[in-house]
């Protein structure tokens, strides 16, 4: 029997997601994290599943695992010493930054230091201009001649940064060349355009040093998870999850561990849009709610969005990575009264400790679910299935103090905070759908995490979207999203190049480089060629523009054909996202990506058995609208049959959420296990 | 039904409505600013956030509000522009829906010519119901010099085409013979289109998301939620008025010149705090100059009130925050223009001073709220010439400095200016688009004024004309007067500016930071340095291992730490 699995690590849980692909049964089990050394958690917790089960480690075939090390490393400044070489006169580019404060109105606020102080910094002479030519050859001596002074510092990274290494790498290529033959085999040094080779040369400096800030890290790491896997049997070689949503290998994590840092979230768009599409839901925004803060994102025809840049821990970062924006919004976030009288949810949050005030254990602060629990959408003696026992009369004195300084009754206060933490995740939803020309109106909310279902409804009505879908397991979504995920590679070719038929040259040159990184990196992950496929993708906006749109390309020679065919399919692009084109404008080239994969066969999932419908196991009384009542009966959500419908007001109720159904909507369980909620 | 609805039936505006209705009226103008970025050509609005999008009240064109990465000093300016548009409107004809307003008139909801506005009235349901407008920085907009920034100009003339409130687009269309007009009066006008596209498209996603924010809410209710953000920014801003001791604090610093006249200008400023009043009294300063350092009126305003909000930042933004503020300029004033004065430095380098001005104020009273000095100049340096491969090209550069040292700890290095969000354009884009090599660009050395918390740094940066010839303008500050130190911190570094001559000969501007079509050959390098911030505290009281911290990574090569 072939098993795959995925682990997800998040702050509270390690979630273990087993997949037996025979059946496409879907086994779960959570542990405690382990922060200090996440790989004990991973180890403990995966030796425990399969005893739990009965199951063999040899028969695991696929382990996917999401990990924050990366993440933690950086917040906590916790990374490796870093070197900087680069071209003269420039040593101080990743310190000056590009003026912008990191807080408007604030004079005080500072950026974090610099990942390599300045004395780790050196310029050496070298320079190629934007064209290529060589204004200045490198200086080859001055380069050796820094490896005693690296030795001496005891770095364990040196990153050659040098002007237009996107598109002329050599330089850098060179100057890597001769630092590892001269310093110490365990110092890593690696060259800015082999990180990711775009254009702007302050946000590409500073992701090759925060690459290489991490990747002592990412090796300790690394060398103590691969054992501990090995260690229990598990024969199958493990792949670590991107943040732009794919896997990669363990090798590969060790050389660019920068494209781990945000694989937390993407794991969990990954997972909504294999359980949507399974679903039939091509257009979905997801919203994941967790404790401290919520995730959206959008899914276009299936297939997430990315970002070509963002920032990191107060660092620029610039690589895709999938469009999720996180808002500080989240179950127990609290609720306050701000300096102008109005109340605020978030985002200081009462975390796992205290956590809510109906937790009992030491909160006083009115949370989000402690609202929930007053308005009855939340139970009111126990959550996760009895383990955590809730005090409602707790909840009741935590909103009740916020109550009064409101002026207003505990049950407006509830729902206010209610419909303000939902007005919050509602405006993060409006950046990636509204500001990136999409109307959420037309949209399914894909509803996941341990608060997402609780306040679906919610959000969707300030958004005017018709349907909810809820999956079968919402709280380990992200675990599930590893399972179903392909090994990918993001590859770049970036020059500003009018988009005319003269372009074509440079272009098919560059679509050639691109072709051959990609066939080396199929081998090198030992990719059967059956699995191989190219996503080719260009990034184009009107000359003179400053930010650029995806098209994209079928692949195949870029001739003149093509290259019309790109124009035109801008024009269309740009009228699409926002409202016009301008046919006579010249376009202009930024780049040409290539996304490489290496398909993995979709584990199977299981359907739900077409049983008897369900009936409810309980009632009790919750609040939808203001002061209206409703006796609502509650659903255990395994009772559910296939195909069964419940109207509003209702509650379904599972081990990991909470799902209620508002009067009037309709909620259905669809053959996969999914909920389906359509608004009235 | 919403809680909002089920309570505004009822005629009343509870706080959890208001609480929606602002963080929705905020999220409109966010995406306006976020359309207008991503399509339009300026590099300056897109890079450099020089942009601003708003919602203004339909009768009293008062800021509801702004986006947040709008400029900040266009947060008065643009409710005024909005008035200009109203007055101008009243009493010749309706608003029509469709309808918007170009205008970039200084004098009045103005700044320099370069921010071309657009207005549109809204209108909900067959009312107006609001204004939307926002406003752009244009690379040229005609006048004597590339770019706009004439160092040497004496009438507004000289610095470009002026729009008063003219209609651009008639019934959502765009009137052919107005948009010739203005194409026919500025260089590498093209592209000019494309931001005229990007404002209107930005406009009329402001009107579709307004249209679902009526739908879900109604008329009366959003303006009943308005009425009462009004009412409660101003109680907001008084309470922090009141918290401030009651007292007249003095401050004056003095700017380089005005480009034509070689004496210093002051900004003199008296700010009275009385129970929860403030006053800014700058009847002191100098009167109207030459030169284009005038500033109009709205942008003194908005300028103050920028300052305000920095130290006061939890005070949320919209006309009713103004209301507890009293500003004082006289006519005659250089802070209170009039036609035909040239403007140019009164957004760019002004406005940033009198925020500076506005910190040393309050200062005396709080010195733990404010920072010692800081760079106050974005230093414009705009190139303007005809590359054989490239084409007719307008560079501007401008620059971040460095903030004064404060109570925390050191001062930001290469900030941006105060008044703004911008970010440099990279180099490397730079380079690709015009015939010019950047040399070297670091930290500027011994720039910050040392300290208990010394002053961030300013930049050091050259750049090299490759081929051709091309003519430089200047427009920046600093030159004379350098960021003051607070508590016993010192001064941070004086801006300087050069030209290095492929000959080695060495060329300063005879005003320091004011200068005008300075020809450039191939081969020739610009130079800018930029201020530091000064220090905060004495600098015997820096930390033993701050001091070791600045020897290591040789911030202040010669000096004894």
């Amino acid at each position: 029997m072939e098993l795959h699995v995925g682990i997800d690590v998040g702050g509270t849980f390690t979630d273990i997601a087993i997949n037996r692909a025979d059946a496409g049964e879907m086994l779960l089990y959570k542990v405690p994290s382990t922060p200090g050394a996440p790989d004990q958690a991973i180890v403990q917790g995966l030796a425990a599943a399969l005893g739990e089960y009965g199951l063999a480690a040899g028969d695991i075939q696929r382990l996917s695992h999401g990990t924050t090390v990366a993440t933690n490393a950086l917040i906590q400044r916790r990374a490796g010493k870093v070197a900087v070489v680069t071209t003269e006169g420039f040593a101080d580019l990743i310190e000056i930054r590009r003026q912008a404060r990191p807080r408007m109105y604030d004079v005080h606020l500072d950026h974090p230091p610099p990942l390599a102080p300045r004395h780790l910094r050196f310029g050496v002479a070298e320079r190629r201009r934007a064209d290529g030519v060589v204004h200045k050859p490198l200086d080859e001596a001055a380069v050796r001649a820094l490896a005693p002074r690296l030795t001496a510092e005891e770095v364990d990274c040196v990153v050659v940064c040098f002007l237009h290494s996107y598109a002329f790498p050599e330089h850098e290529q060179r100057a890597v060349a001769i630092l590892r033959e001269c310093l110490p085999a365990k110092v890593h040094v690696i060259a800015s355009s082999g990180v990711y080779p775009a254009f702007r040369e302050y946000e590409r400096f500073s992701t090759a040093v925060l690459n290489g800030a991490l990747m002592p890290v990412m090796h300790d790491y690394l060398v103590r998870f691969t054992a501990g896997v090995a260690g229990l049997g598990i024969p199958a070689d493990p792949k670590l999850s991107q943040s732009v949503g794919g896997l990669m290998s363990v090798a590969m994590t060790r050389e660019l561990p920068i494209r781990s840092a945000l694989s937390g979230p993407a794991a969990g768009v990954l997972g909504a849009a294999y359980r949507a599409s399974n679903a039939g839901f091509g257009d979905v925004i997801t919203l994941d709610v967790g404790g401290t803060s919520s995730d959206v994102s959008l899914l276009r025809d299936g297939c997430p969005r990315e970002v070509q840049a963002r920032d990191l821990a107060g660092f620029p970062l610039l690589l895709p990575t999938l469009d999720v924006n996180a808002v500080g919004a989240g179950g127990g976030s609290i609720a306050w009264v701000d300096i102008d009288g109005l109340m605020k949810v978030g985002p200081r949050s009462a975390g796992a400790e205290p956590g809510p005030a109906c937790y009992g254990l030491g909160g006083t602060e009115a949370t989000v679910t402690d609202a929930n629990v007053v308005l009855g959408r939340l139970p009111d003696d126990a959550l996760l299935g009895g383990r955590m026992p809730i005090q409602r009369a707790l909840a009741e004195r935590a909103v009740a103090a916020l109550a009064t300084r409101l002026g207003l009754d505990l049950h407006e206060t509830a729902l206010g905070m209610v419909r303000v933490a939902s007005a919050t995740i509602v405006k993060a939803i409006g950046t990636i759908s509204i500001e990136r020309g999409h109307n959420p109106a037309d949209f399914s909310l894909f509803a996941f995490g341990g608060a997402g279902p609780l306040h679906a409804s919610d959000v969707a009505r300030a958004l005017d979207i018709r349907t909810i879908v809820v999956p079968p397991h919402p709280g380990i979504l992200c675990a599930e999203g590893l399972l179903g995920a392909d090994v990918v590679a993001d590859f770049v070719f970036s020059t500003l190049l009018a988009l005319e038929d003269a372009a074509t040259a440079v272009v098919e040159r560059g679509r050639g480089e691109l072709l051959t990184k990609a066939a080396q990196w199929f081998e090198r992950e030992r990719i059967e060629p059956a699995a191989r496929r190219l996503a080719w993708n260009f990034r184009l906006r009107y000359r003179r523009q400053n930010f650029e749109l995806s098209v994209p390309f079928a692949g195949g020679a870029f001739d003149l054909a093509a290259c019309r065919q790109a124009r035109a399919a801008f024009h269309q692009a740009h009228e699409r996202a926002y409202g016009y084109a301008s046919a006579s404008e010249p376009v202009e080239f930024v780049s040409l990506q290539l996304k490489a994969i290496g398909v993995l066969p979709r584990p199977p999932l299981a359907r739900l058995a077409p049983g008897r419908p369900g009936a409810a196991a309980g009632r009790r009384r919750a609040m939808f609208r203001l002061h209206e009542w409703h006796d609502t009966p509650v659903y255990r959500r395994q009772d559910l049959g296939c195909g069964q419908e419940l109207a509003g007001p209702a509650i379904v109720e599972q081990l990991d959420t909470t799902s209620p159904i508002f009067p009037g909507d309709v909620a259905r369980a669809d053959e996969w296990g999914n909920l389906i909620i359509r608004l009235a | 039904m919403t809680l909002a609805e089920d309570r505004t039936r009822a005629g009343a505006v509870d706080p959890l409505t208001l609480a929606v209705v602002q963080g929705a009226l905020q999220e409109i103008t966010n995406e306006m600013d976020a359309a207008f970025k991503h399509t339009a050509f300026s590099p300056i609005i897109a890079e450099g956030n020089d942009l601003a999008s708003g919602i203004y009240h339909a009768e009293t064109g008062e800021v509801i509000s702004q986006g947040e990465d709008s400029l900040p000093l266009f947060v008065a300016v643009m409710q005024d522009t909005a008035k200009h548009v109203l007055r101008s409107v009243a009493g010749r004809r309706n608003f029509e829906p469709g309808d918007v307003y170009i205008v970039n008139y200084p004098y009045f909801g103005g700044t320099h010519l370069m921010d071309v506005k657009m207005v549109m009235p809204y209108f909900a349901e067959g009312d107006l119901f609001a204004l939307l407008a926002n406003t752009g920085h244009w690379p040229d907009i005609g006048g004597a010099v590339p770019g706009g920034f004439a160092g040497h100009a004496t009438e507004v003339y000289q610095e470009g085409l002026v729009l008063p409130p003219i209609r651009l687009y008639r019934a959502g269309q765009l009137d052919e013979e107005t948009l010739q007009l203005i194409l026919a009066n500025i260089r590498v006008p093209r592209p000019r289109i494309g931001d005229m596209h990007a404002q209107y498209t930005s406009l009329r996603l402001g009107a579709d998301r307004l249209d679902g924010l009526v739908r879900r809410f109604g008329k009366p209710a959003l303006r009943a939620a308005i009425a009462e953000m009004f009412n409660r920014a101003e109680a907001v801003m008084r309470s922090h008025i009141r918290d401030f001791p009651d007292g007249v604090y003095h401050y004056r610093d003095h700017m380089d010149s005005d480009g034509v006249d070689p004496d210093p200008l002051n900004i003199d400023l008296t700010l009275t705090v009385s129970g929860s009043d403030m006053t800014m009294d700058f009847s002191r300063s100098s009167p109207a100059c030459k030169g284009p350092f005038n500033s109009g009126l709205s942008s003194t305003v908005s300028a103050c009130h920028v300052a305000l909000k920095h130290v006061f930042p939890d005070v949320p933004i919209n006309a009713g925050s103004f209301k507890p503020v009293r500003i004082v300029v006289p006519d005659g004033s250089f802070l209170n223009a009039k036609p035909p004065r040239p403007v140019s430095g009164a957004t760019a380098e002004v406005s940033q001073r009198i925020i500076d001005v506005t910190f040393g104020a309050l200062a005396q009273a709080a010195p733990e709220k404010i920072t010692a000095g800081c760079f106050s100049s974005t230093i414009n340096v705009t190139v303007g010439g005809d590359d054989e491969q490239l084409g007719e090209y307008v560079l501007y550069l401008y620059f971040g400095g460095g903030y004064g040292g404060h109570s925390g700890s050191d001062g930001i290095s290469n900030g941006c200016s105060l008044q703004s969000t911008a970010r440099m354009t990279p180099m490397e884009i730079y380079e690709q688009r015009y015939p010019y090599r950047v040399r070297h660009f670091r930290i500027r050395e011994n720039s910050g004024g040392y300290g208990r918390h010394r002053g961030g740094y300013g930049v050091d940066m050259a750049i090299e004309l490759l081929r051709g010839t091309a003519v430089v303008s200047l427009l920046g500050d600093r030159g004379k007067f350098p960021p003051r130190g607070l508590l016993g911190g010192e001064d941070g570094a004086c801006t300087r500016f050069q030209v290095l001559h492929k000959n080695g000969q060495v060329y300063t501007p005879p005003f320091v930071t004011k200068d005008e079509r300075y020809p450039l050959q191939a081969g020739d390098i610009i130079h800018i340095c930029s201020a530091g911030g000064a220090g905060y505290g004495p600098a015997s009281e820096r930390a033993l291992e701050d001091r070791l911290a600045d020897r290591l990574a040789g911030y202040y090569p010669g000096r004894e730490l």
